[in-house]
């Protein structure tokens, strides 16, 4: 599914380039659940935008479903983001002025899918993460672990095949934490691909495969 | 989709209430503003365009060519508008026109209205219409006339107008024929009473006579189709030709006015009713647009200001897959829905401002002309949209344009070159406060200037009563009067002196006397007649020889005059006493007898021309004016005493007066009027420019909240925090000055041109202007810089 080759990411202060990711050869296939781990500016953030297609790598190839992402125009790259990856980030990043039930329309209405659809995709996806009840609340009604549940429920209820979690229960107890992992270990026994950056070994069991990130580097571990 | 934007748009509003209340409040303002001063612009472009014909009808004006220059008016021949008829196929019609505020009595009762004598084809060519009546017949009959509903209303009551009779104070007994419909304010031509030309005993006779030596009418002329006004034109000369006196063939020449270029395009002696310059027009559009400019500008700050705190949420909407579009339509959308909120409270405040406004242009303007109210709708409508996207054009693609990744981080600081323009743009604002300072300024100073000059006569505690009446169609019923009216009130207690003249200090003096120039050319030079009691009762003083008197047969007979200094000086003489002038076209002579000292008997619009004065004795009927010096003292009383007697002399007359001094000052009034406004306009501006400051302290404020917990933390105190975020505007404040004092000393500079008198610019004015811009914009930078200063630096800390 995903095909990264000799990714270099670097910023340019004048003559000096500081680089954030040297000669990353990265692979994921369908249906796997990855853990990306190192300590704090190895990168994996990055790496984890530069698969996500919010961050352009400055060097090397990436294949995203057979498509040369490196090769792709910023529209197209966009459509790709929006039809196949869902997000998931630290501190949640709900819209503040919207409802529960708004924030999981929001995805549905950039997709332009019509009225009714999108009526019965919310309730249904409402159902699944049992937070019906909390539909008319704004994101500043919930607890963090809530908020977490609504993030996730915004990522999946468009059926990506990829799921990006950025240190997704780093603001969580660890007793929310648990449930989040839980929901996303279900995601991937359906079939959902999951790519998740994580300090934490705990976290990190719940995937399959585990990649290490050092200065930039994958360390062969 | 639409209804989940309004909806966020909505809940925006709510979230950030001080924001939406400055931004709401000020495009309201601006949109207050440039309504009313639209209303008025359109007013002002459409005069006379009410009558069907507009487009055809033009106005025939006379210049006239003399040893003193070339004179333009308004008037034209009295026998010109049939003569054309005749002449020409191609003009439809040929209206005369003569309007002057009449004092006349109806069945007993007095009025001061505008009355007209017209030909009767003013029906035809024209769109005024009646009421009641046949506009067809009602001027045929010599003995018609034709009244306003409010007159019919003061002499009949409740009874049918039609068919009755009044009776004129000069014996004449009149049939109502018609009731006018109440002309439109837009109207060049206005008039209460209206007349068949045949009724005014013009002296017009087609052969022989002075057919073509009496100028008293406009001519007005509807041309045909296939008879261009250029066609017209190039007639004229043949026109002069044929009919003129010998001495006016070389002289006179006519021209063409079209009727709707009267009210602002024509500024010619003897104009029916006082013209506008399109100037103004023009710069209060200037006004407008940059208002509305500054309140859209204002809206850009805030908008880009408070991205910082939205930048999460456009993220975050990346994130979802939302196209730059669909953000850039959001974000218009929310322009647009505060632009129709403030377009709301605009047009509300527009309305309460509205009789105010009209108070001061002296019109009577409304939001929604009756009849059309739909059109004017829409174009609000429009502007509203035109305006919300103008504004929200900038933030939409501005806060749509940064990359996903700095959207969703903590801080996020917008370019620099971004700040460069927004400040750019508060320069602009105080710039225009500025300028506009200083104009209220130097306008206040120049009319203080004039109202306080010496005129060369003592203007104050004079009360002229116009007594014109009496001489208007019979004169030989009114003499005596006048003389009996000024030895009755002279003998009032609290009265110094009283004179009987044609004309007071402060009207133009009408320039008719054409006097043999040195042998070569003719001298046309303004005169006017007094009594003997003129000069001493206005103060002023003789230079050489004396004062008229009825003990000398050459003053009664009318051979004396008085010249002032500078006629005089105009015909070069050292000593004018003994002089004689000749009258051109005859043999009269006159003496000068005299010489008074130059005095302004124009307003200080104008340098002082030269003047001849003639002896009139206080039994002829041609006075115009009765001006009375009384004592300062007790003033109410002895106007009391004035009423008394002169209702002793004569009943009929109601006593209407007024003081010299403000008559003489109302030939500021065009000069007061533009100092209100330019002052609404820079209280609006500077207003309007500190929310702008507001808008932009609070940007600052935000995007510095971090550096500013971190200098407390390291001991800056609140004067210092203060200080720091004041520095800026100073530096943009100080730059205005800059751009603003040139503009504004060459602008100033030129409008005093319009005065022969006018004051020096003084620098202090400048200074004052700036320091005051200065001191605003430092008000509104410390009511928010202080709250950032006084913060605990923990709180801004804690989220790094």
């Amino acid at each position: 599914m995903i095909k990264m080759k000799s990714i270099f990411k670097y910023y340019s202060a004048g003559a000096i380039k500081t680089y954030v990711l040297r000669d990353v050869d990265f692979e994921v296939s369908e249906g796997e659940f990855v853990t990306i781990m190192g300590p704090s500016g190895s990168g994996k953030s990055t790496l984890l935008h530069i698969v996500g297609m919010l961050d352009d790598p400055s060097d090397g190839e990436y294949h995203f479903l057979d498509e040369a992402v490196h090769k792709l125009s910023e529209k197209q790259r966009a459509e790709l983001h929006k039809n196949y990856i869902g997000f998931v980030f630290q501190s949640y990043h709900l819209i503040d002025e919207l409802t529960v039930y708004e924030n999981l329309e929001t995805p549905l209405l950039y997709k332009k899918i019509k009225g009714d659809e999108r009526k019965s995709m919310v309730c249904d996806i409402l159902d699944r993460f049992q937070i019906v009840g909390k539909k008319d609340l704004f994101p500043n009604q919930l607890s963090g672990g809530q908020q977490q549940l609504v993030a996730v429920a915004r990522a999946v209820i468009t059926n990506p095949k990829l799921i990006l979690a950025d240190e997704p229960t780093g603001n969580l107890h660890s007793s929310q934490g648990e449930e989040i992992m839980e929901l996303f270990k279900k995601l991937n026994e359906n079939g959902t691909t999951i790519i998740q950056v994580t300090h934490s070994e705990k976290n990190a069991a719940y995937g399959k495969r585990i990649v290490n990130l050092l200065d930039g580097r994958i360390s062969r571990a | 989709m639409f209804k989940n934007y309004l909806k966020l748009a909505i809940r925006n509003l709510l979230k950030d209430k001080t924001y939406s209340f400055i931004n709401i409040i000020g495009l309201a303002i601006g949109i207050a503003t440039a309504f009313m001063i639209l209303l008025y612009v359109y007013h002002e472009m459409t005069y006379d365009t009410f009558h069907r014909n507009a487009q055809h009808i033009y106005r025939i004006t006379t210049s006239t060519t003399s040893g003193n220059g070339t004179m333009h008016t308004a008037r034209t021949p009295n026998a010109m508008a049939p003569a054309l008829r005749n002449d020409y196929p191609g003009i439809v019609n040929a209206v005369r026109v003569d309007v002057y505020e009449a004092r006349l009595l109806l069945n007993g009762l007095p009025f001061k209205e505008r009355l007209c004598y017209a030909d009767p084809a003013i029906f035809d060519m024209f769109s005024f219409s009646l009421l009641r009546g046949n506009p067809a017949t009602a001027l045929q009959d010599r003995n018609a006339i034709v009244i306003s509903e409010e007159i019919a209303q003061r002499c009949f009551g409740k009874e049918d107008p039609m068919g009755k009779t009044l009776c004129l104070d000069t014996g004449e007994t009149v049939t109502v024929t018609g009731i006018l419909r109440e002309i439109p304010e837009r109207s060049s031509i206005k008039f209460k009473i209206l007349r068949p030309y045949a009724a005014g005993n013009y002296d017009d006779s087609l052969h022989g006579g002075e057919a073509f030596h009496r100028y008293n009418v406009r001519t007005y002329v509807q041309l045909s189709e296939n008879f261009p006004p250029s066609e017209l034109e190039k007639q004229f000369p043949r026109f002069v030709e044929k009919y003129l006196p010998a001495h006016q063939k070389s002289r006179n020449q006519f021209h063409l006015q079209k009727l709707t270029d009267i009210h602002l395009h024509s500024h010619l002696l003897d104009e029916l009713e006082p013209g506008s310059n399109v100037t103004y027009s023009y710069i209060l559009l200037g006004i407008a647009a940059f208002i509305l400019f500054i309140a859209c500008v204002n809206f850009m700050n805030l908008s880009t200001a408070r991205f910082a705190r939205r930048a999460k949420e456009i993220g975050m909407r990346k994130v979802l897959g939302a196209a730059r579009a669909q953000l850039v339509k959001q974000f218009l959308g929310e322009a647009i829905l505060l632009c129709s909120i403030a377009m709301v409270f605009g047009l509300a405040l527009a309305e309460i401002v509205r009789p105010i406004f009209n108070d001061l242009v002296g019109k009577e303007l409304e939001l929604f002309p009756a009849g059309s109210p739909l059109p004017a709708l829409f174009s609000f409508l429009a502007l509203a949209l035109a305006m919300g996207i103008l504004s929200g054009v900038y933030p939409a693609f501005f806060q749509s344009s940064f990359p996903t990744l700095e959207l969703l981080k903590e801080n996020v600081r917008p370019a620099r070159s971004n700040l460069t323009l927004r400040r750019l743009l508060v320069v602009l604002q105080f710039s225009l406060s500025i300028i506009l300072i200083i104009g209220v300024g130097i306008l206040f100073q120049q009319l203080d200037f004039m109202r306080d000059y010496d005129l060369g006569f003592e203007q104050e505690h004079v009360v002229v009563v116009p007594i014109d009446l009496f001489g208007h169609k019979e004169p030989k019923q009114a003499s005596g009067i006048a003389g009996a009216i000024r030895d009755e009130l002279s003998q009032c207690t609290g009265v110094i002196s009283v004179s009987l003249c044609e004309e007071i200090p402060g009207h133009d003096a009408p320039r008719l006397l054409g006097f043999d120039w040195k042998g070569k050319d003719y001298l046309p030079i303004k005169q006017f007649s007094v009594d003997e009691n003129y000069f001493a009762t206005l103060g002023m003083e003789f230079v050489e020889g004396r004062n008229f008197s009825e003990e000398f047969g050459a003053d009664v007979s009318g051979d004396a005059v008085i010249l002032n200094e500078a006629a005089a000086k105009v015909m070069g003489w050292q000593s004018a006493i003994g002089k004689e002038m000749k009258f051109l076209r005859s043999e009269d002579r006159v003496k000068v007898i005299g010489v008074v000292k130059d005095y302004h008997f124009q307003s200080l619009h104008y340098a002082i021309e030269p003047l001849v004065f003639f002896f009139r004795t206080k039994s002829s009927p041609y006075h115009r004016y009765l001006a009375v010096r009384i004592n300062p003292r007790d003033i109410p009383s002895t106007l009391d005493r004035l009423k008394k007697k002169w209702r002793a002399v004569v009943p009929n007359r109601p006593f209407d007066y007024f003081f010299l001094d403000d008559e003489f000052n109302r030939n500021y009034q065009t000069e007061e009027l533009w100092s209100k406004i330019i002052t609404c306009a820079a209280l609006l501006t500077v207003f309007i420019a500190c929310l702008g400051v507001f808008g932009l302290t609070a940007h600052t404020v935000t995007q510095r909240t971090k550096e500013i917990g971190i200098r407390k933390v390291l001991g800056a105190t609140v004067a210092n925090i203060l200080s720091l975020l004041s520095q800026d505007f100073v530096k943009l404040v100080l730059l205005a000055n800059l751009i603003a004092l040139p503009i504004a000393y060459f602008a100033m500079n030129r409008w005093l041109q319009n005065f022969a008198y006018r004051i020096e610019i003084s620098w202090w004015v400048f200074v004052l202007a700036g320091g005051l811009a200065l001191l605003i914009a430092l008000l509104t930078v410390s009511t928010q810089a202080l709250k950032a200063a006084l913060a605990n630096p923990v709180e801004s800390l804690r989220y790094e």
